[in-house]
C-alpha cells in the first residue's frame, strides 16, 4: 500500500504543478490586474512556491505524515477543517446511495433469479440494462424535472446533516441518493441473479432442500452468501469510491461535500486542497480493496491468504 | 523447398485457418445473440447519422437565432432550439460524431497502451512486473473522474485531449485483464515448447504471448466504449470536456440543467442519445462475450 500511495502523491503533486492555471491569480480573480510584482512575490513566499520542487514536495509529505495538511489557498481555512465540515455530507449521501443500491440490487437480483424467465426477471433485467447504460447525472436531471419542477414535492439544492434535522435531511437525500445508487443497483442486481443461478444448481442446494430445509433458509441462508463473492466484489468498488464517485451529482444539488470541492479546488489550482482530496480517495479506494479480500476470505472460507 | 520454409508455410496456413474460423464463428454466434443484433443495428444508424450529419441536418449546428431562443419543439425545430436559438436536432446529430469518435478512441489508446503494458509485465515478470502493476495500481487509486478533469486541466484542448484523459483511465483495466491472461498462457505447452525450442524473446511476445492473450480484451473495449461516452457525456456536463461551440451530448445537457426551468424539453433528447448507444455498445459487448465464452451464455 505504501508504494502505490508513494506513486499517487507523485502523480497528483507533478500533475498540480504542470496545470497551467496560476494558483495566485485565482485567488485574485477579477482583481488580478491590480495586483503588482511586489504583492506577487509575497504571496508566492507566503505559500511556499517559490521554493524547488522537491523542497515542497518534502515539505508537503511531512506535513501529511504530522497531520498538519495545510491551508487552503482560496480561503485560507485548514484542509482538515474544511474537509471535516464537508466529509459528513459526502458520507451521508453516499451511505443513502450505498443502501439504496444493496436493497434494490440484492432484492431485484433474487426475485430475478428465483423467478427465472417470468415477467419478474424480464422486468429487472430491463431495468438493469437501463440502471448501467444511464448517465447518473441524466437520471438525477430527468428526477428533479419530474418531482421538483413540475410536482414541487421534493427540493432541488442543499444539503441537512441527519443529526441535526433528521426529517429535512432525509427530504433533500431522496433525490440524490437516487441518482447515485441507481447505477449501484443495476450491477448489484445483475451480479446478484448471474451468481445465485449458478449457486442454486449446485450439490449441497440440493442436499440443503433434501434434508427439508424451507427455501427461504435455503435461498437467504445457503444460497446467497455463496453468491456474495461478486456482489461483494461490486460493493468494494463502490465504497472505495466514496469520495470522488459524487462529484457531479455533488455539483447539480449543491451539496456542500467533498466532491463539489475538488472540482471547485481543481479549476483554482488550489494545491493543498486537491492533493489531500486525492490521497485520501486513494487510501479510502486501497482500505476498500483490502476489506473486500477479507470479506471474501469470510464468504468463502476456502480463500486464504498467506 | 527446404523443410523448415515448408514447415512455416504450414503453421501460418494452419494459423490463419484456425483464426479464419474463430472470427467466422465469432460472427456467426454474435448475429444468433438476439440484442447484439439490435445494439448493431442501433450502432449503424448512429454511424449513418454521425457520418452524414452535415447532409441530413436541418440546419448548422452552431448557427444562432436569439430571437427565437428556447422555442418548443415545432414542424421547423422538432427538438426545439436553445439558449442561443440553435437547432437542437442539428447539434444532437453532430453530437453523435463526437460521442463515437471520444469511443473509438479513448479504447484505442486504452488498447495500445494497455496491451503492451499486460504482456511485457507477465513475459518479464520480477521487478518489471511489479513496477508496471504499481503504477496501475496506483492510476486505479486516483478517482477516475477526478484524474480525467485533472489531466483536461493539464492538457488542454479539444476531442483528443478528452479521448486521451478517458483513455488513460481505461488502460488500467486492459493492463490488468491482459496480464492474468497471459500468466495464464505462459503456463501453456505450447508456450514452453517455442522457448524450448529456441525462440526469441520478440517472438515469443509478438507471436506467442500477444495473440492469445488478447481475447478478452475484444469484449473489455466493446464494454469500454460504453464507459468513455459515458465519460465524454459527464466531462462535458461539467463543462470541461470538449470546448464550446462544438455540439456534444454532455454539454448539450449542461445547457439544459441550466434552462430546465423555462424549456424542459432540451432534458430528453441528449439523454436518450447517450443512454441508447452506451445501451447499444452493451448489447455488442456482450453478444461478443457469450460468443467468445459460451460459458458464460445467459448467465450475466
Amino acid at each position: 500500500m505504501i508504494p502505490v500511495l508513494f506513486i499517487v502523491s507523485l502523480i497528483i503533486f507533478v500533475l498540480m504543478r504542470v496545470m497551467p492555471i496560476d494558483p495566485i491569480y485565482s485567488m485574485i480573480g477579477e482583481d488580478s490586474e491590480a495586483l503588482t510584482a511586489e504583492m506577487r512575490e509575497v504571496m508566492i513566499h507566503d505559500l511556499g512556491l517559490d521554493r524547488s520542487l522537491p523542497i515542497q514536495y518534502l515539505a508537503w509529505m511531512k506535513g501529511i505524515l504530522t497531520g498538519d495538511w495545510g491551508k487552503s489557498f482560496q480561503n485560507k481555512r485548514p484542509v482538515a477543517q474544511e474537509l471535516a465540515a464537508r466529509l459528513p455530507h459526502t458520507l451521508q449521501l453516499a451511505f443513502a446511495a450505498f443502501v439504496i443500491s444493496l436493497v434494490l440490487g440484492i432484492i431485484a437480483g433474487v426475485v430475478a433469479a428465483l423467478k427465472r424467465n417470468s415477467v419478474w426477471d424480464m422486468f429487472a433485467t430491463t431495468g438493469s440494462m437501463f440502471g448501467i447504460a444511464v448517465p447518473d447525472f441524466w437520471f438525477a436531471l430527468v428526477l428533479i424535472l419530474l418531482f421538483s419542477v413540475t410536482l414541487g414535492w421534493l427540493p432541488v439544492f442543499g444539503s441537512k446533516l441527519f443529526w441535526e434535522d433528521p426529517k429535512s435531511s432525509f427530504i433533500h437525500l431522496i433525490l440524490p441518493a437516487s441518482a447515485l445508487g441507481l447505477n449501484g443497483a443495476a450491477t448489484i442486481m445483475r451480479q446478484t441473479r448471474s451468481a445465485l443461478l449458478e449457486v442454486m444448481g449446485e450439490d449441497y442446494i440440493r442436499t440443503a432442500r433434501a434434508k427439508g430445509l424451507i427455501e427461504q433458509r435455503v435461498v437467504w441462508i445457503h444460497a446467497l452468501r455463496n453468491s456474495m463473492l461478486p456482489v461483494v466484489t461490486i460493493l468494494g468498488l463502490r465504497l472505495g469510491n466514496i469520495l470522488g464517485g459524487s462529484v457531479i451529482i455533488e455539483t447539480m444539488f449543491s451539496w456542500p461535500g467533498v466532491g463539489r470541492l475538488a472540482v471547485f479546488a481543481l479549476q483554482r489550482a488550489d494545491y493543498p486542497v486537491i492533493q489531500i482530496i486525492v490521497m485520501l480517495s486513494a487510501v479510502t479506494i486501497l482500505m476498500a480493496n483490502l476489506f473486500t479480500d477479507i470479506a471474501y476470505a469470510y464468504l468463502d472460507p476456502r480463500i486464504r491468504y498467506d | 523447398m527446404a523443410a523448415p520454409e515448408y514447415q512455416e508455410q504450414a503453421t501460418q496456413s494452419l494459423r490463419s485457418r484456425v483464426s479464419g474460423s474463430l472470427a467466422s464463428g465469432t460472427v456467426h454466434q454474435l448475429l444468433g445473440h438476439r440484442l447484439s443484433v439490435i445494439g448493431l443495428s442501433y450502432l449503424g444508424v448512429v454511424i449513418f447519422i454521425a457520418v452524414f450529419a452535415g447532409v441530413i441536418s436541418p440546419g448548422e449546428p452552431n448557427a444562432i437565432d436569439p430571437i427565437n431562443a428556447l422555442e418548443s419543439p415545432s414542424l421547423s425545430h422538432p427538438l426545439g432550439l436553445d439558449h442561443n436559438g440553435r437547432d437542437q436536432l442539428t447539434r444532437l446529430f453532430y453530437g453523435a460524431r463526437i460521442s463515437l469518435f471520444v469511443g473509438l478512441m479513448s479504447v484505442a489508446i486504452a488498447v495500445a497502451v494497455g496491451v503492451p503494458l499486460g504482456i511485457v509485465a507477465a513475459y518479464a515478470g520480477g521487478w518489471v512486473d511489479h513496477g508496471i502493476m504499481r503504477a496501475i495500481d496506483a492510476m486505479i487509486a486516483i478517482p477516475g473522474l477526478l484524474f480525467a478533469i485533472l489531466l483536461l486541466l493539464v492538457l488542454r484542448g479539444g476531442v483528443m485531449t478528452v479521448s486521451i484523459a478517458i483513455g488513460i483511465n481505461l488502460f488500467t483495466t486492459q493492463a490488468r485483464l491482459v496480464r492474468s491472461q497471459a500468466l495464464s498462457v505462459k503456463e501453456r505447452e505450447y508456450f514452453n515448447a517455442a522457448r524450448a525450442i529456441g525462440a526469441p524473446p520478440w517472438r515469443m511476445l509478438v507471436f506467442h504471448l500477444t495473440p492469445n492473450s488478447i481475447q478478452p480484451v475484444i469484449v473489455q473495449a466493446t464494454l469500454g466504449m460504453g464507459f468513455a461516452i459515458l465519460g465524454e457525456a459527464s466531462l462535458g456536463f461539467i463543462g470541461v470536456g470538449v470546448p464550446p461551440p462544438t455540439a456534444t451530448w454532455g454539454s448539450m445537457l449542461n445547457l439544459a440543467f441550466r434552462n430546465m426551468n423555462s424549456a424542459p424539453w432540451l432534458s430528453f433528447a441528449p439523454g436518450i442519445a447517450i443512454f441508447l448507444l452506451v445501451l447499444a455498445f452493451n448489447f455488442v459487448g456482450d453478444g461478443l462475450r457469450d460468443a467468445l465464452d459460451p460459458r458464460l451464455r445467459g448467465k450475466i
